[in-house]
């Protein structure tokens, strides 16, 4: 009788283990042909990159910051890191601090996230949680990830089921191409979109969010060692239910102002992400920010 | 914490297996104490606030037991009967009823103020119920008065905590004495983890599949055309089966893992030839408790009035119109009303109790006025009174599933061809809400044959208790294409169910909530 229990209790067990390895390999990433999957971590793969400016931050930093406008405007070289929110809420910094122990410290951080992630444990439930777990876990230490996910395990499972689907859908097919593959580092790490224009404000029932001071300290801990880090957010539309609500809040905290920018510079595709003609406002409204530092800097040390 | 989720599957369920296992050295009160806490636990994950409402009911309802059974007086055990059955029901209605009620006055117009509903604790109305059956079984001296750990374990079992089954004190408290509850046993293990991944399939792999179709259909009944609705309807019937079932296989084959035995649920209900063998067979122990606490007092207190009257109770005196409308329509009826109204505030669910009582009335008029051997008997053959009776309880299902009445008429209107053949299903507009798990379902021929699987499996395989070979020994199998198909602890079974729980465990996240924790 233990026998026959064996294959029951063994059977499931053994996937979870066994996906515990197999899931975060380049060999799944590759072959789920996912642009975002292949590209994952993207700035934790870089040696030796010289990026004066590292943007990072979360999915509205992915796509909304080209890294070519704001070396034109300020002629520093600008690498964007950033990761969709999933990534950001549940690995934090993990991207940046490798990112950083494998290349030579740039001059500026700056740190862009939609006013909502400046309260991460609210945004749990949001999206790419599947992609962010598959990062951790394809990390070294995987045990000690495996027990920072376990705390909230459902994730955890819901990953493993997910992946195994994934893995079995994609069994026979080819993989990703260069263009997939080098898709980050052919946009100097941004991850432009293509999606109808927003023509409204979404009417999203969104988690109740209150920007919390602690973890932007946490952030403004990167300044050392000569790097300028500069915490903001991501532009509205003025039409933004929350609009006020942000401002208010996240006054005093961050380096810009919520600004506004024409609804018709986002697009339908996920939570604040620009178009190309929004990207160009925004990757402006840094290196206008930079510049000014730079300005600031130089003047400090004239006198 | 679902039944059907990873928490469950891989952390909760083994962590309590295995604690009861290293408890069961100090004896019955360990255990006890252990399946009581895991049972909190498992109920307070949903919810802890919940908790407490949980607590509070077990404890005020073994206050109560303390005023019953043996020892006490005749009147003093009514009257604290009365008074524990009201508190017990007005917490349900408090919870179930209520705002909704006021809710329903509010459209109307008979008060001005809307309220908000509060939120239904899980499994309230099934905590409720064996609560109840336990201190009417202590009135009729049926049932022993308990302990506070063996009756905190009879009511939070998590097995059938949240849906059933519900349990009767007579069924579960012997197995709950010193002597006969101890730890796992291996042949138990065996037979409730194979029992669990077969319900898990059930509820995973069919009712979750087809769940979808029936929710785009449901969500927007006046879209739909007669093909879309037809489909639609089928959908859920089959939905609503596999998952309330196969939650029904998941309860008895977790607390078999225990060494614990539950009452059956379901035995093919759908291969029913009537709608009273068809309540003998779906969601038994609800039926069985309808039968004894409302059917049977009802009964009884109409054959008083009659025989008060000098009327007669007898069998023959059924046979006459006023005898059956008093002894047979008006128990039944009042019954399934009532039963009607448990399932939900709503009309929609009134009209599905007062529809099957009058199916039940129809079918015992069947059964007084035909008698066994009549030759109307002979001439029906089975497959057509099978038939006859699923799409009646289709109907009703119609007026279950559906958001309020005028939905469901409609429906049954489309269904009907009333409101022309309409759009083919093809161009069903919500078509495209049907998640990527369930893609089988946007057409015409993969849903067809989708749906022929769920009735060959209802229709012509054996349930589950037959396969595990549980049914009663004096219980007949009912017909099926493979009556041989016999569970057995072999390497092929072995294997076989670990390759389904494997395919189960990848779908988990696409599970949703089992249909009958809303109620």
């Amino acid at each position: 009788m233990m026998l026959y229990l064996l294959p029951l209790m063994m059977g499931p067990l053994l996937m979870l283990l066994v996906g515990c390895f197999v899931l975060p390999s380049r060999w799944v990433a590759l072959h789920s042909q996912n642009t975002y999957l292949v590209n994952l971590g993207w700035g934790a793969t870089l040696r030796n990159a010289n990026c004066q400016i590292v943007v990072y931050g979360d999915s509205t930093a992915m796509v909304g910051i080209n890294p070519a406008v704001i070396k034109e405007r300020t002629g520093l070289s600008t690498c964007n890191i950033a990761e969709f929110e999933g990534m950001t809420i549940l690995n934090g910094t993990m991207v940046l601090d490798r990112y950083l122990e494998q290349n030579p410290r740039p001059q500026f951080i700056v740190f862009l996230y939609a006013p909502e992630d400046f309260d991460p444990p609210s945004q749990r439930d949001m999206v790419s949680t599947f992609e962010a777990i598959n990062w951790r876990m394809g990390q070294p230490h995987k045990l000690f990830g495996l027990y920072e996910i376990l705390h909230r395990p459902r994730y955890f499972f819901e990953w493993i089921e997910q992946g195994w689907r994934t893995v079995i859908e994609r069994l026979g097919s080819k993989t990703a191409t260069p263009k997939v593959v080098d898709f980050r580092a052919d946009h100097w790490g941004q991850f432009p979109i293509e999606a109808p224009t927003q023509t409204v404000c979404e009417d999203v029932a969104r988690p109740a969010s209150v920007p919390s001071k602690e973890w932007v300290s946490g952030l403004r801990k990167y300044n050392r060692d000569g790097m300028t880090v500069l915490v903001d957010s991501t532009p509205m539309p003025p039409c933004d239910p929350k609009l006020v609500y942000f401002k208010e809040r996240l006054s005093g905290l961050i380096d810009n102002q919520v600004q506004t920018i024409p609804i018709d510079s986002f697009t339908t595709d996920g939570r604040l992400h620009v178009n190309a003609a929004g990207a160009v406002l925004l990757s402006n409204m840094v290196a206008d920010q930079v510049l000014q530092r730079m300005s600031g800097n130089s003047t400090t040390g004239a006198h | 914490m679902l039944f059907s989720s990873g928490i469950f599957i891989f952390l909760f369920l083994p962590a309590s297996l295995i604690g009861y296992q290293l408890l069961s050295r100090f004896g019955r009160p360990a255990l006890l104490t252990w399946l009581s806490l895991a049972s909190l636990f498992f109920y307070g994950y949903w919810n802890p606030s919940y908790l407490i409402l949980l607590i509070a009911s077990i404890l005020m309802n073994f206050l109560f037991a303390r005023k019953l059974g043996e020892g006490r007086s005749e009147q003093s055990q009514s009257r604290w009967l009365v008074i524990a059955i009201t508190a017990n029901l007005g917490l349900l209605v408090y919870y179930k009823y209520l705002f909704p009620l006021l809710n329903f006055f509010h459209e109307h117009g008979v008060i001005h103020r809307s309220f908000v509903d509060v939120m239904l604790p899980l499994g309230i109305s099934f905590f409720t119920f064996t609560q109840i059956a336990y201190l009417i079984d202590l009135r009729q001296q049926i049932a022993k008065r308990q302990g506070l750990l063996p009756y905190s374990v009879f009511v939070t079992f998590f097995p059938h905590l949240i849906a059933g089954p519900i349990i009767h004190p007579r069924e579960l408290m012997p197995q709950l004495d010193e002597g006969r509850i101890r730890g796992l046993r291996v042949d138990d293990l065996a037979l409730g983890l194979s029992w669990f991944i077969m319900g898990l399939t059930k509820k995973v792999l069919i009712a979750d599949r087809v769940a979808p179709l029936s929710d785009v259909l449901f969500a927007h009944p006046h879209a739909a055309g007669i093909s879309t609705a037809w489909l639609g309807s089928l959908a859920y019937a089959m939905q609503l089966y596999f998952d309330f079932s196969g939650y029904s296989d998941m309860a008895l084959g977790l607390a078999r893992m225990f060494s614990l035995e539950f009452p059956f649920n379901f035995n093919s209900p759908y291969k029913a030839q009537g709608i009273i063998e068809f309540w003998q067979r779906w969601h038994m122990t609800l039926s069985r408790y309808l039968n004894e606490y409302l059917y049977t007092p009802i009964l009884r207190w109409v054959n008083g009035r009659r025989m008060d009257a000098g009327k007669k109770v007898t069998r023959k005196a059924s046979a006459t119109l006023e005898g059956f409308i008093t002894m047979v329509a008006f128990p039944v009826l009042t019954t399934m009303f009532i039963a009607g109204i448990w399932h939900g505030a709503g009309i929609q669910f009134l009209v599905f109790g007062v529809l099957h009582g009058i199916y039940l009335t129809v079918n015992h008029a069947w059964r007084i006025f035909t008698p066994q051997g009549h030759r109307f008997h002979k001439k029906i053959p089975a497959p057509f009174m099978v038939v006859l009776n699923f799409l009646c309880v289709l109907v009703s299902l119609v007026f279950f599933r559906s958001a309020n009445v005028h939905d469901a008429a409609y429906l049954l209107g489309t269904m009907s061809g009333i409101h022309g053949i309409g759009a083919a299903f093809g161009s069903f507009p919500f078509l495209d809400g049907i998640p990527a798990t369930s893609k089988f379902l946007v057409h015409t021929s993969t849903t067809v044959v989708a749906l022929a699987v769920c009735f060959f499996i209802v229709w012509a395989l054996p349930n589950t208790q037959e396969i595990l070979g549980q049914s009663r020994a004096d219980e007949t199998r009912m017909p099926s294409l493979l009556p041989r198909l016999t569970w057995k602890p072999t390497a092929v079974w072995s294997f076989g169910l670990a390759t389904l729980f494997c395919v189960v465990i990848l779908l988990l996240d696409a599970s949703t909530r089992f249909l009958y924790f809303q109620f």
